[in-house]
């Protein structure tokens, strides 16, 4: 049971085992595991990242494999973007039926051209005789008759038409000899590239890439001239030559000197080698006349680019003269695409012209709360009118509000910044969540909420998108049988709630991108055992059709009987499901989006010119202008104790009535800051460790307000941040990046009845119902910009950061001040001063300068130094010395503590100055920084290990998954040269602990970083980013 | 035993492999079919999740969340399924309202057992939900996964999906709200 979620809910689990039952298939198991062999065997592209154990023999594939990415990183630009044949042949994409219409009414083609179309074949065979291949059928939607031929493949076919994707040869006039159903790469491109999992069935695909050979074997070995084969399946076979085919011009794996190392008894078929495949072109290059230069042995092999048809196929086995028993799989090229002129289609007939929407109405676009205002202010909307606002319903005291007399339902809330108010009522029970709300005039201004549609990119769907699950618009013609549903009792009386009537479908009806005539076939028959159902015969719908079920528009109350076909934004609910008589999708039409004319918005009154504000009192000289009494030390983190000291000194007032966040521990007592805070000051109470808000008054005296959250290891956080799982609790203060708006946006309920208005911190300009944002206290905006409130206008929203307490967590809060970094005087760093300040955090780790371990008495001598005595600092020093720094000045020979011996130590200290031992810093060679490379290729590094590491710490993903399956860490110590390939894995949080930034590609950080070499695949874990003593001083 | 086999598939050990399939059919089948509601999605989306799990084997990281992965692949391939599942042009259309009740039509019909209808009420409301949705009823309620495990088959934060859980429940019931009209 997991406590932290609901308890199981014993019916719906109930209803859940019941939907469960059933054993598993007995095939499934089998069906899997022959799915499975059917996988390609060898994927080296899976490793990416070269590691540091020991090479093996397929280390050459890995670097092969390496540049393949590379080479696929230059190339997929390419590929994505459809590389057109000569005269615009769309290569990325099948023709259409149109087109190939075109290309078949126009000139003769050469013989044999290939090409691939979307097509619908009629199967049948009384056509087309005296070919010499048996006649498949028609092809549909040619101008005159266009036979497709061929053997084999066209079995597949099953009797009546068969639409799909096929590639073809041109054999002549009116006749296309089919090779066979081609598999898309997906639904946006037709090839697959040379480096993607090619499928292995009995379809044909297309690949985009380079066809090169080279001989490499003697002529003699081959048994006798391959010759062409048929023209629609080629011989394969290219002896003595070796055929592939490459993502780019270079096979480097197969081609060169070192692959020919692997005979081709060994070489797998079907893998991918690099950026290459062996592939079976034989037959196909004399086919379509590739001429690919020389190919005598050692001579240049000219590759040739374009899209070939393939398809896997069992044959002989390479490297042997005889076919074994098994067979051997590998890829056939059956064609090359031809460079062809596509024509332009003819110019379809002008469609009846669409009727405008009334001028104003945004048919592309929900309506927003002022639009909708203004329709009903202007009476524009009628009883039952339905549309989509982008809106928020408060749920509040009905007030004012009344049910509407026809329906039964409960009220609901108000629509927010609608003023006068604007009532909603909808079914009981339901939820209404902000968004694209699909709502229906019930009353005046009451409205009946139906649903939420869904936040997507496109507004309107039309009839030939696929349509989506869930509710949505469809933009189009909506077409219905009269003689179906114009029957008396055709449309079903409205049952249940008025805003959900049950849509029982009497009536057959279809969605079409553009006007139609339609015709159908109906039959009634006897029914199988059970209820009686009508069956309705095939719907011949238009091409650009989809069926739905219009029943719940018509029994809409106030729906018009919709007849013929009528343009309009349909709200569609898919999600029927014909469970017991088939699978199947069924579509409801819910309403019809009304149409009206929305009223030009009333200018808006002049406003009256703000009367000059109050000058603000000149600010001390250091000190920002804003009149904050929140500050912080530069960079966005606490002061610490020295800048404090620094700070408070400079300031005339010495800090009284502003709030300073400082780390602790810190002396209550400010005469007492100048002296080491390890050392109690006498007369002095001591602030805790940590970071301290705390204010001061006019004496100087500080008053601690309270600790400052650091959520997720941030001083500062955006509302998102702590929102959610990363909610802050109650009473903790934190820092918040956002803008501190007088009034709050279409949240607020500007209406008598609704909620207050207060200012607020929203995390994004202009606010949107999706901004995150957290109320303050009144006043807060005024205290913060000393302006005097207007109830007329609000201020301009104000960018900072801002301390706030909060008191509801995601909800409210308390905004102490708006904080800014404090100008901090230079200093002069000296050694051994007190005033020198380290300003290191603990993320950064220190060494000397020259990028070496500091000497024990560079480390002494840095430890006094330090007001905080590296509490929490990672350093690295030579050894031997004391672990006891009481010792350090004394050397060696001081009794006191223990000792660490010769070598390099990595060390982290605490709050009472005591050295921990993480490690013996590993040396590369007599170096004390290693490059990402030696680090990669070393074979004496081991886990546990800790480095020194000069690179960049960058963020992103990995590219083990782009659905990121199983997880993928997301921080790197790349090479300086920014090549992803040579990289370090860290830890996930690296980039935010060590870079103070969580942004997904955000600035990459050079330095030289302390990192524990991880256990076998795990990522290593990064310590510190190093710096030198010296340059950690201010 | 268990994360031997594991690491075995990482390295490419088919029978490795073969051997967890043998061991995850069952429940993977059977959140499947919960999930999609029919025997041949679900046998579909089973064997997808095993191919696609197979060729993605390098993308696993910890050995010791390998239900997790699988679970986040077997949720993913219910989502493929149901896009792919394609519409029927021939439509038979029911003439009883759910309820036991036969419209007016000839011949008229018996009426259907309540608990046949609200199972069948329940399976159309089911239908209306996202696959997220379902996946996060069916792994909670039916299979009480922990929430890590629901997290990573949904590929949300652990914080929220006690959240998403909540709304869930709130889309079926109104689902069932709209249904048992």
């Amino acid at each position: 049971m997991n406590e932290q979620l609901p308890p199981v809910d014993l019916d719906l689990r109930a209803q859940l085992e019941r939907r469960a039952a059933g054993r598993v298939p007995t095939e499934l198991l089998g069906n899997v595991l022959a799915e499975l062999d059917s996988v390609p065997v060898s994927r080296p592209i899976v490793a990416l990242r070269p590691r540091s154990e020991p090479r093996t023999v397929s280390a050459l594939v890995g670097v092969a494999a390496v540049l393949a990415i590379v080479a696929a990183l230059v190339a997929v630009p390419a590929l994505h973007n459809g590389p057109s044949a000569p005269g615009g042949y769309p290569v990325y994409r099948a023709l259409t039926t149109s087109e190939l219409a075109a290309l078949m009414s126009g000139p003769a083609l050469p013989t044999n051209t290939a090409l691939v179309a979307n097509v619908t074949i009629q199967v049948r065979n009384d056509v087309c005789p005296m070919n010499r291949y048996p006649t498949i059928g028609v092809i549909e939607g040619m101008p005159s008759q266009v036979c497709a031929v061929g053997a084999g493949v066209g079995a597949h076919l099953n009797v009546g038409s068969q639409g799909g994707v096929y590639a073809f040869r041109y054999l002549g006039p009116g006749v296309l000899g089919l090779i066979g159903n081609v598999r898309a790469a997906s639904t946006s491109t037709l090839a697959f590239g040379v480096l993607a999992d090619w499928p292995v069935s009995t379809d044909a695909f297309v690949v985009h890439g380079w066809l090169g050979a080279e001989q490499t074997g003697a002529v003699a070995s081959c048994s006798e001239s391959p010759g062409v084969g048929d023209t629609l399946l080629p011989y394969g076979d290219d002896c003595p030559y070796t055929d592939w085919l490459a993502a780019d011009r270079t096979a480097t794996a197969i081609s060169t000197p070192a692959a020919q190392l692997f005979s081709r008894r060994s070489m797998d078929p079907i893998a991918l080698y690099g950026n290459a495949r062996l592939v079976a072109a034989g037959g196909m290059r004399i086919l379509d006349g590739l001429d690919l230069g020389s190919l005598a042995a050692g001579s240049t092999v000219t590759p040739i680019e374009g899209d070939y048809v393939v398809r896997s196929t069992t044959g002989a086995c390479p490297g042997y003269a005889e076919v074994s028993s098994m067979g051997c799989p590998h890829w056939l090229v059956l064609a090359k695409l031809g460079a062809i002129v596509v024509p332009s289609p003819t110019p379809a007939p002008s469609a009846t012209p669409r009727p405008q929407a009334p001028s104003g109405y945004p048919i592309d676009r929900a309506l927003t709360t002022a639009e909708l205002g203004r329709l009903l202010d202007a009476g524009s909307l009628k009883q039952y009118d339905t549309v989509v606002v982008d809106a928020q319903v408060t749920a509040e005291a009905s007030g004012a509000c009344k049910s509407p007399p026809i329906f039964d339902l409960a009220f609901a809330g108000f629509i927010v910044r609608m003023d006068p108010q604007v009532c909603v009522f909808a079914v009981p029970g339901a939820t209404i969540a902000p968004g694209h709300l699909l709502l229906r005039v019930l009353a005046g201004r009451t409205l009946g909420y139906m649903l939420t549609l869904p936040d997507t990119s496109l507004f309107a769907y039309s009839a030939t998108d696929a349509w989506p699950q869930g509710d949505f618009l469809v933009h189009g013609w909506l077409g219905t049988d009269p003689r179906d549903c114009g029957k008396p009792g055709a449309q079903p009386t409205m049952m249940g709630y008025g805003l959900f009537p049950d849509g029982r479908v009497m009536c057959y009806a279809a969605l079409t991108a553009t006007a139609f005539d339609h015709t159908r076939v109906v039959s009634s028959g006897p029914t199988p055992a059970g209820p009686p159902r009508l069956t309705v015969g095939e719907w011949e719908l238009p091409a650009d059709g989809q069926a739905v079920d219009p029943g719940p528009l018509f029994s809409m109350p106030g729906a018009s009987p919709v007849g013929g076909s009528v343009e309009g934004t349909y709200v569609v609910e898919a999600g029927h499901h014909c469970s017991e008589y088939g699978d199947c999708l069924e579509f409801s039409v819910l309403a019809r989006l009304a149409y009206v004319a929305l009223p030009e918005p009333t200018p808006s009154p002049t406003s009256t010119p703000q009367p000059p504000a109050t000058p603000a009192p000149p600010t001390p000289s250091g000190y920002p202008a804003v009149p904050s009494t929140g500050v912080w030390a530069p960079g966005n983190r606490p002061l610490t104790v020295a800048e404090l000291y620094t700070a408070c000194s400079a300031d005339p007032q010495h800090l009284a009535g502003r709030i300073v966040v400082t780390k602790g521990p810190l002396p209550t007592d400010t005469r007492c800051w100048k002296v080491d805070a390890a050392v109690s000051c006498a007369g002095s109470s001591l602030l805790p460790e940590g970071y301290l808000v705390i204010q001061f008054d006019s004496a100087g005296k500080p008053t601690l307000l309270g600790q400052l959250s650091s959520p997720g290891g941030r001083f500062v956080s955006t509302l998102a941040q702590i929102s959610g799982g990363g909610a802050v609790p109650s009473d903790s203060l934190v820092v918040v990046d956002g803008y501190l708006v007088e009034s709050v946006g279409p949240h607020c309920d500007s209406s008598p009845l609704g909620a207050r208005c207060l200012p607020s911190i929203v995390d994004s300009l202009p606010e949107s119902l999706s901004s995150y944002r957290l109320t303050v206290q009144d006043g807060a905006y005024r205290s913060v910009t000393g302006r005097a409130s207007d109830p007329a206008q609000n201020g301009p929203p104000i960018y900072g950061q801002f301390l706030m307490r909060i008191t509801v967590p995601m909800v409210d809060a308390e905004l102490l001040a708006q904080i800014n970094a404090i100008p901090l005087p230079a200093t002069t760093p000296s050694a051994g001063s007190s005033a020198t300040v380290g300003a290191a955090t603990k993320t950064t780790g220190l060494w000397g300068s020259g990028d070496r371990p500091l000497t024990v008495d560079e480390l002494f001598t840095y430890w006094r130094a330090n007001h905080t005595h590296l509490d929490g600092q990672v350093v690295v020093a030579k050894g031997p010395f004391p672990t006891e720094t009481g010792c350090w000045a004394v050397g060696a020979s001081c009794a006191v503590g223990g000792e660490v011996g010769e070598g390099y130590w990595v060390l982290r200290f605490d709050a009472q100055g005591k050295a921990t031992v993480l490690g013996e810093l590993s040396t590369s060679g007599s170096a004390f920084v290693w490059t990402i490379d030696a680090v990669k290729s070393s074979s004496s590094l081991k886990p546990g290990d800790i480095v020194a590491v000069d690179g960049l710490l960058e963020y992103w993903l990995n590219f083990c998954d782009i659905q990121r399956v199983g997880g993928c860490s997301q921080s790197w110590i790349v090479r300086p040269d920014d090549n992803i390939l040579f990289s370090i894995e860290v830890q996930e949080d690296a980039y935010a602990t060590f870079a103070s930034s969580s942004s997904l590609g955000g600035p990459k950080v050079r330095g030289i970083y302390l990192v524990r070499v991880g256990e076998g695949n795990a990522p290593w874990t990064l310590i510190a980013r190093l710096d030198t003593t010296g340059s950690a001083n201010p | 035993m268990e994360r031997s086999l594991v690491e075995k598939t990482r390295t490419g050990d088919r029978a490795a492999f073969d051997d967890l399939v043998r061991s995850r059919i069952d429940v993977v089948y059977g959140t499947s079919l919960a999930i999609l509601g029919d025997t041949a999605d679900a046998a579909d989306a089973t064997q997808e999740t095993f191919v696609l799990a197979w060729r993605n084997r390098g993308a696993l990281r910890d050995p010791d969340r390998f239900d997790a992965w699988l679970g986040r692949i077997n949720v993913n391939a219910c989502r493929g399924q149901l896009r792919r599942r394609g519409r029927s042009r021939v439509r038979e259309l029911r003439f009883d309202d759910g309820r036991g009740r036969t419209l007016d039509v000839a011949g008229g019909g018996p009426a259907l057992e309540d608990r046949t209808a609200d199972a069948d009420c329940f399976d159309r409301a089911f239908a209306r939900l996202s696959i997220d949705e379902r996946a996060l009823l069916v792994l909670h309620h039916l299979q009480e996964r922990p929430v890590a495990d629901i997290a990573a088959a949904l590929d949300v934060p652990e914080g929220t999906v006690k959240a998403r859980l909540h709304r869930a429940r709130a889309a079926l019931e109104s689902a069932l709200a709209k249904e048992s009209r």
